[in-house]
């Protein structure tokens, strides 16, 4: 196994006191495998991810265990997380535009690692970055290499943080919502390279998104995530076909459906997710959920297992994983 | 025979860009190129397509907010661009739009009431009354109750707001509402209530809508025609259901399997090898998976198919 993660905690410091953001969280990946972490904005996904790369914002507190090739993520400093970080695990950003230096050239930036990690001279860096932005299929690696960021589009931008990424051959590769901020068919080519490149160098991708459609499309197994903590998880076809979880049921029922008939009424999930840290007993869907009852509010429901991985954890849902 | 809704002929807008050097002629940018369509009262019209394919220069001409280079829209057949400034002020009431982003297009010094009597305060002439009645009427149509006018956008979440923003473009009782990715910005759960309200406000005013969105599926859940523009330019319009269940362009095929979908398997999209920029001809050539020698010679034109719909392509698929 090359990462579990076990009851994972963070706690973000506010005014009023710590603010629980990602609370019993656990998961396992092997090593080239494909996890998808689906949740709406204030779900903890993007916490989740950033708690693996040990890039939490100052003064979070991390409790639980996150074992990485054996060791203990949440118990390494800084210095010796900087030495796994671009070279055993990487991350992909949301937006390129940001997450790039727009001062310096695409190749040195992906270059950059190697020189770190591997202490190759930075010619060599370059030469094999430039290798390296071919691989991620840039046209034109060479030139692309000596452009700067703004001088290339939003996917090849894209390409070009993947190729960061991809530099030293990580083991796990943590992409947050890496094509949110692309056209459609721009994302289904960046997500298939990113699944070809996995499955090249067996890599494995934890892969964060909002959008289930793109979890189910290119991650082997899914994990939904709601108000900080894991509702559903198990192989993406089980949770999509046959999912427990009300909430699962209401991200699905919500999104128009391609071929229904045209303005047919859809189930639209009453109120907003309640802020952070405001339901640190019973579930977090309880305010917003059809089925709630009174226990819903003041107990946290025990995880259920049934067929191979598939988990929920639901008061509702019985030991058949049947909903009652 | 009455005027349509909106007409809108021939529309073309050039932007012209930064000069690269002192004595250099200004570089231009065609945004949209020639694009006619005509919207009738109640059925509602949607635009997909990618970034920089023009179509929210296209929203912000219909809106009047734009000045096109050539071409014309007329709102039940009074040109927009033709008009004095009163006049066109007068005709702004029947035109009202919905922007993408809740956060960024409520002013959050304003109480609710405020933000949505706006369009009323500054474009007729009511009484304090009249539209107090008329916020009511038009928070209740997007359901939202009288109370939440005195509070202030903050306290609302994300679709809450963007049925605020609704509100707001609905209390003149517009003909037509332009929403540019009404529903974007909003998390999935979230964005079902706007388009059910959207849906119902269809039915039950009668309001007709043109959404302006990169995402198929809400276009094809709200439109009853679709029209999908590359590069300027409308490659294929036609009944929202016949268009999304069998594209005749190869670039709706491309948008259409592009779009994550949870009934099917992952499927790998071949890539198309690139083609040299078309400058001459069709603009979809470079990427083509059909394109041929001609494709790359001439542009095709929007042709009109024995089942109305509207195509620009020398080979259009079948079946």
């Amino acid at each position: 196994m090359l990462l579990e993660v076990r009851d994972l905690a963070v706690d973000l410091p506010s005014p009023v006191g710590p603010l629980s953001v990602v609370h019993d969280v656990s998961f396992s990946l092997d090593a080239g495998d494909s996890l998808g972490v689906v949740g709406e904005s204030g779900s903890g996904k993007t916490m989740t991810a950033l708690a693996l790369m040990g890039l939490l914002p100052d003064g979070a507190r991390v409790s639980g265990a996150i074992l990485f090739e054996g060791r203990d993520l949440a118990r390494l400093d800084e210095a010796q997380m900087q030495k796994l970080r671009g070279d055993r695990i990487a991350m992909i950003f949301q937006e390129p535009m940001t997450a790039l230096n727009p001062i310096r050239r695409i190749g040195a930036q992906v270059a950059e690692p190697l020189v770190l990690h591997r202490g190759m001279t930075k010619a060599a860096a370059w030469a094999e970055a430039v290798r390296l932005l071919d691989r991620v299929r840039l046209r034109d690696p060479a030139r692309a290499a000596r452009a700067y960021p703004f001088a290339l589009s939003g996917g090849e931008r894209q390409r070009a943080m993947i190729a960061m990424a991809l530099s030293c051959g990580p083991k796990l590769i943590v992409a947050d919502e890496p094509t949110t901020a692309l056209d459609v068919t721009v994302q289904a080519k960046i997500l298939d390279l990113l699944a070809t490149l996995g499955e090249q160098a067996n890599m494995a991708t934890l892969l964060v998104s909002h959008d289930l459609a793109v979890i189910a499309r290119h991650c082997r197994r899914v994990l939904v995530m709601y108000g900080g903590a894991v509702m559903e998880s198990g192989p993406a076809e089980a949770v999509l076909r046959r999912a427990r979880h009300p909430y699962t049921r209401a991200l699905l029922e919500a999104r128009p459906r391609p071929g229904a008939s045209r303005g047919e009424r859809l189930l639209a999930i009453a109120g907003a997710a309640s802020p952070a840290g405001e339901t640190p007993k019973g579930c977090p869907f309880a305010g917003r959920c059809p089925l709630t009852l009174e226990a819903c509010r003041t107990t946290t429901p025990p995880t259920l297992e049934f067929e191979t991985d598939h988990r929920v954890r639901c008061l509702r849902v019985d030991a058949s994983g049947r909903l009652t | 025979m009455s005027a349509p809704l909106l007409q809108v002929a021939d529309l073309v807008k050039v932007y012209s860009l930064a000069r690269p050097g002192w004595f250099a002629p200004r570089p231009t940018r065609l945004a949209v190129d020639g694009v006619s369509f005509v919207v009738e009262a109640g059925r509602s019209f949607g635009v997909v397509g990618e970034s920089g394919s023009g179509k929210s220069t296209l929203a912000r001409a219909v809106m009047a907010l734009e000045r096109p280079t050539s071409g014309s829209v007329r709102l039940e057949g009074r040109s927009l661009h033709d008009l004095p400034r009163r006049r066109l002020r007068a005709l702004r009431a029947h035109i009202q739009m919905i922007f993408q982003d809740p956060y960024g297009s409520l002013d959050p010094r304003q109480k609710v009431a405020r933000i949505v009597a706006e369009p009323l305060l500054s474009l007729a002439r009511v009484s304090r009354r009249e539209c107090a009645e008329r916020v009511k009427a038009s928070l209740a149509a997007v359901g939202l109750g009288g109370a939440d006018a005195a509070k202030y956008p903050h306290e609302f979440s994300g679709g809450q707001r963007q049925r605020i923003a609704i509100a707001r473009a609905l209390i003149t009782r517009p003909k037509l509402v332009v929403a540019d990715e009404p529903v974007s910005a909003l998390d999935v759960s979230i964005q079902a209530q706007v388009l059910n309200v959207m849906t119902d406000l269809q039915r039950e005013a009668g309001v007709t809508f043109i959404v302006i969105s990169h995402d198929l599926a809400v276009v094809g859940h709200l439109c009853d025609e679709i029209a999908v523009m590359f590069h300027g330019r409308f490659v294929e319009t036609g009944p929202s259901a016949a268009l999304l269940a069998k594209p005749a362009h190869p670039y709706t095929r491309e948008l259409i399997d592009a779009e994550p979908k949870l009934e099917e398997a992952p499927a790998a999209a071949p890539e198309p090898p690139p083609r040299p920029d078309a400058r001459s001809g069709c603009a979809y050539a470079a990427r083509c998976p059909c394109a041929e020698a001609r494709c790359v010679e001439e542009a095709p034109s929007l042709r009109l198919r024995a089942d109305g719909r509207w195509i620009a392509c020398h080979f259009p698929l079948r079946g």
